[in-house]
Order: C-alpha cells, then sequence, then structure tokens
C-alpha cells in the first residue's frame, strides 16, 4: 500500500466521524432552546422583603437550610451616614421590622445568579461541568463537576455554593449548585417559583425569544432607571435592577 | 516524483494506533460533549427534566373555581395562589395530598396573624403604598385576622 492509499483511509475515518457528529448536531429536540433568551427584572421598588422566594427556591430546588440559590437583602441608611446591609436566613423568615427613628431609608434587595453573558465560572471551570445554554443560561453539569471551587471564587456575585451531603438530592452532592432560573420550569413553559409565588411582582423574567415579552422588557428598560450589578467586571449580567443605589452590589 | 514504499508492519501499526484511538474516543468522550461547547450537551435536558415543585395558577383553577372567582376580583388577585398555599404540584398530580414541604401556610406559621404580617407587618423598607399593619395600633383584643378579613377578599 501506498502513502497516497493511508491518508485516503485516514480521510475517510476522519469524515466518517465528522458525519456522525453532524447528524447528532441536527436532531432537534422540541423545544429549541435557539428560539428563547432570558432576562431577570428585579424592581426593588416592589420587594416587601417577606422571603417568600428563598422559601419557594428552597423547596422547588432541594436547596438545603443555610444554603442560598437567592436571598433577600434589606439596606438600610442611618442617619450618621452608616449603611446597615443584613441578611438573616437570607431572608427566608422575612426581616424584623425597622423602628429606628434614625433610619434615612431602606429597601430590600432580592439577589441571584445574575446568568451573566460573560460568565467568569465558565470560564474557570476546569472540566467543563459549567456552561452557558443557548437560551442564556449558566448551568452545571453534577456529573462532571469535580468540586474544586474555582467557580465559586471567580462569581463576583457570591451566586454559587457547594451542594452539602445534606441535600435532598444525591446527585448533586459535593458539585457547585446556582440558581438556574429553574430551567425545569422554563423548559415546561412555566416561571421560575421565585416569580410565581413573590405577591408584588418585584421579580419579573421575560424571554426574548417572544415578541410580546420583549416589548414588556423593552418598556421597562426604555422608561425605569435599570442597573445591573458590579457592571465594572465585564461579566454583562442578565439580572436588571429597578430602583437600588450604587452600594448595592 | 518516484513513490516511496512502506513497510508493512508501520502500516499495520499505523493503522491499529487509528483504530484503537477511535475506539477509545468514542468511549471515552461523553455523548453530546462538544455538541454545543466544551460542555457535555446532555446536561442541558437531564437538569430540565428536574421534578417539579410548585405548579401554576391555571392548574388551580380547574377545580378551585369559586375561590378563584372571589380571588380574581379583589385585592390579592396578583397573589399566586402558592404564595400562601405553598408547593402544588403534588396536589395537582393526587389531591388527596396537601402542599409539598409547608413552608408557607398556617402550620410553619403558627398563628394566623404572624401568617399575614409576613407580608403586611409595617417596615420602613416596605414601599410605601403597601398596605402595613402595626399590630399594637390595628387591633390589641383578637388574634385572628381572619374573623374580620378573608384572605381570597381582604378588604
Amino acid at each position: 500500500m501506498k502513502r497516497r492509499d493511508i491518508l485516503k483511509l485516514s480521510a475517510f475515518a476522519v469524515a466518517g466521524v465528522a458525519g456522525a457528529e453532524l447528524v447528532k448536531a441536527f436532531s432537534l429536540d422540541k423545544y429549541d432552546a435557539n428560539r428563547h433568551y432570558y432576562v431577570f427584572v428585579v424592581d426593588a421598588r416592589r420587594c416587601i422583603g417577606c422571603g417568600r422566594c428563598v422559601k419557594a427556591c428552597k423547596v422547588e430546588n432541594d436547596v438545603p437550610d443555610g444554603y442560598y440559590r437567592t436571598w433577600v437583602e434589606r439596606y438600610t441608611w442611618l442617619e450618621n451616614g452608616e449603611l446597615k446591609i443584613e441578611s438573616p436566613e437570607g431572608g427566608f423568615n422575612g426581616f424584623p421590622p425597622l423602628k429606628d427613628e434614625n433610619v434615612i431609608k431602606s429597601y430590600f434587595v432580592p439577589k441571584l445568579c445574575n446568568q451573566c453573558e460573560n460568565p467568569p465560572c465558565v470560564q474557570v471551570c476546569p472540566v467543563g461541568a459549567t456552561f452557558k445554554t443557548p437560551d442564556g443560561v449558566v448551568l452545571v453539569d453534577p456529573k462532571y463537576c469535580i468540586g474544586c471551587r474555582y467557580c465559586i471564587q471567580a462569581c463576583p456575585y457570591g451566586a454559587r455554593y457547594i451542594y452539602p451531603e445534606e441535600g435532598k438530592d444525591t446527585a448533586r452532592w459535593n458539585t457547585a449548585d446556582k440558581c438556574t432560573f429553574c430551567y425545569h420550569r422554563l423548559k415546561r413553559g412555566l416561571k421560575p417559583a421565585c416569580v410565581e409565588v413573590c405577591p408584588t411582582k418585584a421579580r419579573m423574567i421575560f424571554d426574548l425569544g417572544n415578541p410580546d415579552e420583549k416589548a414588556k422588557f423593552l418598556e421597562i428598560i426604555n422608561n425605569d432607571r435599570v442597573a445591573v450589578l458590579k457592571p465594572e467586571m465585564n461579566t454583562k449580567p442578565k439580572v436588571f435592577y429597578i430602583g437600588i443605589d450604587s452600594e448595592v452590589r | 516524483m518516484a513513490m516511496r514504499r512502506i513497510d508493512a508492519t508501520i502500516l499495520f501499526f499505523y493503522i491499529l494506533g487509528l483504530v484503537a484511538f477511535l475506539v477509545i474516543r468514542a468511549y471515552a468522550v461523553p455523548s453530546g460533549f462538544g455538541d454545543l461547547g466544551w460542555f457535555r450537551a446532555d446536561a442541558i435536558d437531564e437538569i430540565a427534566n428536574r421534578s417539579l415543585k410548585f405548579s401554576e395558577n391555571s392548574m388551580c383553577f380547574s377545580c378551585h373555581y369559586e375561590e378563584y372567582t372571589i380571588w380574581e376580583m379583589n385585592e390579592h388577585k396578583n397573589v399566586s395562589c402558592q404564595s400562601c398555599h405553598g408547593a402544588m404540584a403534588v396536589h395537582v398530580k393526587n389531591p388527596e395530598i396537601k402542599a409539598e414541604e409547608d413552608y408557607f401556610s398556617l402550620k410553619y406559621y403558627k398563628t394566623d396573624r404572624e401568617f399575614c404580617l409576613s407580608c403586611h407587618q409595617s417596615d420602613l423598607g416596605k414601599p410605601k403604598d403597601f398596605p402595613q399593619v402595626s399590630v399594637s395600633e390595628h387591633q390589641k383584643v383578637l388574634s385572628n385576622c381572619m374573623s374580620c378579613h378573608n384572605p381570597h377578599d381582604p378588604i
């Protein structure tokens, strides 16, 4: 056999492998992730700090006590210029009422994973266990995660934690875990659990693939003063906040 | 240009190596890896197939239409059923079972006053237009909010 034949043979082998990958790439699911894109809006002016989102998230996603995929913080400015930030149990049981006379202003800020457009957690993952889906949600693959905690350090928002061995979902033990925008609900056409239970509609989610929802989102972006957390990190967060000060980060 | 001949043994090992590489690769690389990027694309479906705990308002009304007609006309109409009643996907599947894990309802809060106040306790951090109740001012004698207020029609 000549060298040319060997080259031909290996060319066929490569073409075969590439062909099989192509066939896989074109077999589509019912839910087409390329036709959806999710953004989240938190209206901090409406939040009453009841903690229902924290509870709902815990139940929906089997988040163990003491760990949070979403939590609520209360920012309080006192007359002496001091800023008090508190989040007792992540706001799970609400907040003790403020009766202080020295309060200038106070409000609640729900926090969650910002599902960054440019996610640092995905960049640092050494095994490809965390990734961004075509519909813009950052997920963790518990089968591939080795629990090295790089992503937890990389996240500027503190949105990630290691799922402990006391959690109900044994598949996720000792792997990184975080808010998924309730991806299992989105795919079924439902809203995330926190959005579903929020009594004042302070939490909103919009699918930019849906023209009506996109119009509603643009109405908010165009008419309200909107901010993202830590824009200087160039993470391009997809959680937009209405009515927060620059001290909220 | 004259073709160089290749030794049959070298050729054999070359092909063997190629086959071995393709076989090992087929086993070592999990299905879906690299389809959409440097990750296992199958994980997306695995995560998307996790079970639901919360359902949706529309699932409640096929049975609880009486509550619905009161609720949808009154002040609490923007508050989802499950904001107060808890995670109900289990209940939708099997009506005999109530809520999955009751962090929401009266059982968790012990008294219904505590339950109502989890939202309506007056607090400086809450929006000014949100209806808030200072317990000391509102009512001292009765402990039961629901003797005057129906949660589905609160005013």
